[in-house]
């Protein structure tokens, strides 16, 4: 894969430029009042994008999203890691004794003991 | 109450090794074997070696011991009578278990303190190692 390139497809913003910028602050702030989760506006000099503009309420919900995430990530991982740690199965760990677990774990009938009469 | 898987720490399999005849070591794995479907077979243990092991277990077992030989008559046997133990907790609650982990096997006498002296410690450990 290519320098730069993600395998998700990445939305494309309209770049503006500083003074384009500077002169829309008022109405991007009025914009982002009306709704926290309007889209976030792009920026930079010579309109090569620099900085994004979004919400305070859009970033904190954005932040909770990551920590969400890397939670999800941190307890997928351990919960293999857990049922690891409790130890080896029982029929592995009679494999690993050289034993054989169909023929230890298999029940018995108890036999008949001697003198006992026929059924 | 459902099966439940029976596993076994590190510690506990080497302690299966450390049995003196392969006999012992079958019929503590047949004794574990029966605990998947009777997780609270065993009794339950209180404080030992200043640890608190009252979520544990300990299940007696003795060379002669058939566990899978299904007995109409239940043998009785004094507790001295079995020089060997057991030692397990069910995870996540004894209540409602679905792993009984065998945290220790051996003689309930022994050089280092016996059986209940190295579940103590590895069971301070386990708890210690837990989120």
């Amino acid at each position: 894969m290519g320098r730069g390139k993600s395998p998700t497809k990445r939305r494309s913003y309209e770049v503006l430029g500083t003074r384009e910028l500077r002169d829309q602050i008022p109405a991007i702030l009025r914009d982002l009042r009306a709704d926290v989760d309007s889209e976030p506006i792009v920026g930079g000099a010579n309109r090569k994008p620099e900085i994004v503009i979004l919400s305070y309420d859009g970033y904190l919900g954005l932040m909770d999203q990551i920590d969400n995430l890397a939670i999800a990530t941190q307890a997928g991982e351990r919960i293999p890691a857990a049922d690891a740690d409790l130890g080896t199965s029982l029929e592995d760990a009679a494999r690993e004794l050289g034993l054989d677990p169909d023929e230890i774990f298999a029940e018995t009938e108890e036999p008949a003991p001697h003198g006992a009469p026929a059924a | 109450m459902d099966q439940v898987n029976v596993t076994l720490t590190d510690e506990a399999k080497a302690d299966l090794r450390a049995l003196p005849s392969q006999r012992l070591r079958v019929v503590a794995l047949q004794w574990m074997q029966r605990l998947k479907k009777s997780p609270d077979l065993g009794a339950p243990l209180d404080w030992r070696e200043g640890q608190d092991l009252r979520e544990a277990f300990k299940l007696y077992f003795a060379e002669n011991d058939t566990p899978l030989e299904q007995n109409l008559i239940a043998k009785k046997r004094s507790e001295e009578g079995a020089p060997y133990r057991i030692v397990y907790r069910l995870l996540p609650s004894a209540r409602k278990p679905a792993t009984a982990q065998v945290i220790a096997v051996g003689p309930k006498y022994g050089p280092e303190g016996g059986v209940y002296a190295r579940a103590a410690k590895r069971y301070e450990i386990l708890i210690d190692l837990e989120p």
